[in-house]
């Protein structure tokens, strides 16, 4: 390095990698440390339990059976739908249809809607005496069909499809411009060697936006893992989210700060972050071993 | 594609492309429009018919959310936080993306893995530690805390972003800047920082439009209602209106929140696909 550098290298970086280091990465190690604690919070005395709150995580059965279960039901079944959306909508629109530019932004579009307002609209469509999907029914003659969109042993699936609606756009945009920059010379010649359009689809496009697509689903499942304002906003300011909307990120949160329900379990709540994290490094680690480009050869 | 036989012009796998794309496109078109039809009617209109139009168009519930629900309180505090954070996240990562990018310094390639990391990592596992820290500040239920906040957690992205736009800048320029005697710090502000141009809009932009959307940090560090940004103010009154079953004036909410956003991204729509594309190619 040239030494005259140094000045502007440290002051080019210190205010960012300051206020990085005290509110961002300070905080993220010390919920380490506090995830191996009993403590409410306002108070001053931290009990050491050590791994007590993962060994009460392991042994909740509430945790096991709904909270984790809604969080990988959102990574896989949301994962899967969005991401065949995005692909089966990249493919439409590829066809050149009149209006092309208007319809993808209008895809695209629910993705930056507020989440909250997100929730109110599909509270509107499912609602069961006023809502939109039920006086669809009523209208084309299914009147006597009226079911509860939003019951509790459909509350999930409900707030699932809404949240691909939601995200499916983001997906669709990204991958839709990754594959129109794959050379059309190369799906001609794949084509005039009597490939079927699904072979060209798996063997000529997939490996040739490869890597975009694999930095897009690292990313979906970090923002899977963390996806909170949709389900703590359904059903609108009730505080403690029903069954179906509760995942990680709303159950970590609602121990820690549900307002309703007091619980203020600040090293029991910081536990499910830390589970969090873990997760997020899990899928990051096996999707780049098992992803390697090398391994899928064309 | 012979196979799929033809209509006209058309494939029949086109046709139902077409068909397909319509169908979902106007889906949200419906939607939206159904919703902003029933937030001119009154709510004795709504309930008795969910599908007819609007009789007199009922701005009285525009002006009950903006004015007695405070939306527009809610607007102007969204303002206040996301202008000055979007601002001062841009002054604070410029500068580091580039020297991260184009100085060569030792441990640069390890500090730019360190700031990246943060891109990795879920909120809610600093969420406890980061609310201790701001209370003993004194910065709960203050602006300037929350701003300090989402300042501090979208540094990795934006970092990421801008690193990104001055890499693919070409080195002679910074050669040919020192030839002429034009100091380092100097070439950052008058030559490399406005051929970035583009990138810094883009990280603006979707940083906006992610910060205007964020709702659990707001949550968890603003308890004062006249501080309330609009994502906690929409859920507030979204609890308030369900309650007393003035659906009329939820569906004005919801199109005065939706609102903004659509003008906004009809202006910067290309921009915003622009910014997420590089950020996803750019490994």
């Amino acid at each position: 390095m040239k030494r005259k550098h140094l000045p502007m290298v440290v002051t080019f970086l210190a205010p960012c990698l300051l206020l990085y280091g005290g509110l961002f990465l300070y905080p993220a190690g010390r919920a380490f440390y506090v995830s191996l604690f009993d403590w409410s919070g306002f108070t001053a005395d931290m009990r050491f339990i050590g791994l007590g709150n993962f060994q009460e995580l392991l042994r909740d059965r509430h945790f096991w059976r709904v909270v984790m279960a809604n969080s990988f039901g959102i990574i896989f079944f949301g994962g899967i739908l969005t991401f065949a959306i995005a692909f089966f909508l990249s493919g439409l629109i590829a066809t050149g249809p009149r209006g092309k530019g208007f319809m993808r932004g209008l895809i695209y579009f629910p993705s930056i809607i507020n989440p909250v307002a997100v929730a109110i609209l599909w509270s509107f469509i499912y609602n069961h005496q006023y809502g939109l999907l039920n006086g669809f029914l009523r209208a084309i003659g299914l009147g006597h069909i009226q079911p509860t969109w939003t019951a509790p042993e459909t509350l999930f699936w409900a707030i699932l499809v809404a949240l691909v609606w939601m995200y499916s756009g983001f997906y669709f945009v990204i991958l839709s411009s990754a594959l129109e920059r794959v050379p059309p010379d190369q799906i001609e010649s794949a084509r005039i060697e009597g490939a079927s359009e699904v072979r060209i689809f798996f063997s000529v496009k997939i490996p040739m936006i490869w890597d975009v697509l694999i930095t897009t689903i690292i990313y979906w499942c970090i923002a899977a893992v963390k996806e909170f304002s949709l389900l703590y906003a359904w059903g609108g300011g009730v505080d403690v989210p029903q069954a179906g909307a509760q995942n990680l990120a709303t159950y970590m949160y609602i121990t820690a700060f549900g307002r309703r329900v007091t619980m203020y379990r600040m090293g029991y709540s910081t536990a499910m972050g830390v589970v969090m994290f873990l997760i997020v490094v899990a899928f990051y680690l096996v999707i780049t071993r098992v992803t390697k480009r090398d391994e899928i050869q064309y | 594609m012979t196979v799929a036989g033809r209509i006209g012009k058309l494939t029949w796998w086109e046709i139902f492309a077409r068909a397909l794309l319509y169908l979902w496109c106007g889906f949200s078109i419906f939607v939206f429009l159904w919703v902003i039809n029933s937030s001119l009617k009154t709510n004795r209109e709504f309930f008795s018919n969910i599908w007819a139009l609007f009789s007199t168009p009922q701005t009285a519930n525009y002006e009950k959310v903006w004015v007695t629900y405070q939306l527009g309180r809610y607007f102007i505090n969204s303002l206040l936080l996301v202008l000055p954070s979007v601002l001062a996240l841009l002054a604070i990562s410029a500068p580091a993306a580039y020297v991260l990018a184009r100085i060569p310094f030792p441990f640069r390639e390890g500090l730019t893995r360190i700031v990246s990391f943060g891109m990795g990592i879920p909120y809610q596992l600093l969420l406890v530690p980061l609310f201790f820290l701001l209370f003993r500040l004194g910065l709960i239920n203050n602006l300037l805390g929350l701003i300090l906040v989402y300042v501090a957690l979208s540094v990795p992205f934006t970092v990421f972003l801008l690193l990104g736009y001055f890499r693919t800048l070409p080195r002679t320029l910074e050669e040919a800047a020192e030839i002429d005697g034009c100091g380092p710090i100097r070439t950052f502000f008058q030559i490399m920082l406005p051929l970035a141009r583009n990138g810094l809009v883009a990280a603006a932009v979707l940083n906006f439009v992610g910060l205007w959307n964020e709702f659990l940090l707001a949550l968890t560090f603003l308890n004062r209602q006249s501080l309330y940004p609009l994502s906690r103010g929409l859920y507030a009154l979204q609890g308030s209106l369900q309650y007393t079953g003035d659906w009329v004036s939820l569906f004005a909410a919801f199109t005065l929140v939706v609102i903004p956003t659509f003008l906004l991204f009809i202006l910067l729509s290309r921009t915003i696909v622009a910014g997420m594309t590089m950020g996803a190619v750019k490994e």
